[in-house]
């Protein structure tokens, strides 16, 4: 078909012939990939954090070894290599187990588990910084308080390391949004991938490229908004 | 995994290798000189050298990188190879090649970053320094050249650092528009063995000692560099 005469708000439209929808649908397959991953960072985070500064030795180098080896390879290659490689393992397992085909991994799934991997690594600086960053008489305060460890970490050291881990944080969410696209590259149909089926389909590539950056500016731009909105909820008390 | 295979791809690795390093290298120089003025005109320009160079970083940092390489490549490229005059001229050779489009998004994306940082270090320079280097008589590109730049380049080497390491580890993106870097290289081969884990292997280790070796060298300079 030939689009060259049909104009551009038309092609985004949310009309039969339009593929407004499809951007939508993105888009919110973007946000969603990006606030999992988010979140399964954070875990990863936390709790590599926890094992830097625990003071068990086996658990502080196998989050040494986690945290510098994820940070020295590139995203992308990350993703082909967990992706492949986790894809297999897991059918893999079935074939063992007896089960061959009896489940397929679900496609979000394994995108949102390769992304929460790496960021966690990421996640655990931020949060093994701001933690370290904390005056020590906090933690002695909580202590003498009697308050149990569980307790120290909920109502002290984690409302407090939060408010100095949130500019950190805030870099790994617009760092987390963009490096979603990269899971376009092992076929995951999120806004980019849509992006690129619209701009092969039209032949209309730069504006169909520049269509997708400018939906990611607007989420980028817009999150940017809700940070600095938590930060000064945060600081409440500081100022 | 077969050691043996292993071995005899990689020779097929060197070639990539050098692409990989030089797109590295020239979008970092590049990228680093054309940071200069566009943090200049962030922090000190007019109304509108501010504001374009404002837009122009946050446009970049607000958008993935592997979207500005298929703008670049798909979109301008495509553009460029629908004009007539262009697709006979002597430089439509080189316009073919992913190489420069790869490295025309490095490039850009490296500046962008880049006057961000610096623009961070001319503000952290001590307001004294400006007005003492003034007060000397000083002309106003003297002030800068001598006083502002060299102090907000040492103030924001750390992280400038870092900005080297994330630039080498955004090389990878080359791939997606047909570069045969490393990662090309090891995709081609893959396709043609349907063998994954031993390329990508390859293309691993090589990052993570690129990365480390570049690391202990930053570290070395922002020792030497520190400022006192």
């Amino acid at each position: 078909m030939d689009y060259s005469q049909t104009s551009f708000w038309s092609l985004v439209s949310f009309s039969e012939t339009g593929w407004g929808w499809a951007f939508v649908q993105g888009a919110w397959l973007t946000v969603r990939i990006s606030l999992a991953s988010y979140l399964l960072g954070i875990i990863l985070g936390l709790l590599g954090a926890r094992a830097k500064l625990g003071g068990n030795r086996t658990l502080y180098w196998l989050a040494e070894g986690y945290t510098t080896l994820i940070r020295a390879i590139p995203t992308l290659l990350l993703i082909i290599v967990l992706y492949y490689t986790g894809t297999r393992f897991f059918d893999a397992t079935l074939n063992v187990l007896g089960l061959a085909g009896a489940m397929t991994l679900n496609g979000f799934a394994a995108v949102v588990f390769c992304l929460g991997f790496i960021l966690g690594a990421y996640m655990t600086e931020v949060f093994r910084g701001a933690i370290q960053a904390l005056p020590p008489g906090m933690d002695e305060a909580a202590r003498s308080l009697a308050l149990s460890p569980v307790q120290r970490f909920r109502l002290v050291t984690f409302p407090l390391m939060m408010r100095l881990a949130l500019p950190g944080l805030n870099n790994l969410w617009q760092s987390t949004l963009k490096d979603s696209s990269l899971v376009s590259v092992v076929g995951f149909a999120e806004l980019l991938a849509t992006g690129k089926m619209v701009a092969g389909e039209t032949r209309m590539y730069l504006t169909f490229y520049l269509f997708v950056a400018v939906i990611f500016l607007a989420l980028t731009l817009s999150s940017n908004l809700v940070f600095a909105l938590v930060a000064r909820r945060l600081d409440r008390g500081f100022r | 995994m077969s050691l043996e295979f292993l071995i005899r791809i990689l020779p097929e690795f060197v070639t990539p290798l050098w692409i990989t390093l030089s797109l590295w290298l020239l979008s970092l120089v590049i990228g680093m000189i054309l940071a200069v003025p566009i943090a200049i005109a962030a922090s000190a320009g007019g109304l509108v050298a501010r504001g374009l160079a404002v837009i122009f970083v946050t446009c970049i940092r607000g958008t993935p990188l592997l979207v500005q390489f298929y703008i670049i490549y798909y979109g301008i490229g495509t553009l460029l190879a629908q004009i007539r005059w262009i697709r006979k001229s002597a430089i439509w050779p080189i316009l073919q090649e992913a190489y420069w489009y790869a490295l025309l998004a490095l490039v850009i994306s490296c500046a962008a970053y880049s006057a961000e940082i610096l623009r961070g270090g001319i503000r952290a320079v001590p307001k004294g320094e400006v007005e003492a280097a003034r007060s000397l008589g000083l002309h106003r590109i003297h002030v800068w050249r001598l006083i502002v730049l060299p102090r907000a380049v040492r103030i924001a080497l750390p992280a400038l650092g870092g900005e080297a390491v994330i630039l080498l580890k955004s090389t990878v993106l080359a791939s997606t528009i047909t570069v045969m870097d490393l990662l090309g290289m090891a995709n081609y081969i893959r396709a043609q063995t349907f063998r994954d884990y031993e390329p990508l292997l390859v293309v691993t280790v090589v990052y993570v000692v690129l990365t480390f070796l570049l690391s202990r060298l930053i570290a070395r300079i922002e020792r030497q560099k520190a400022p006192a």
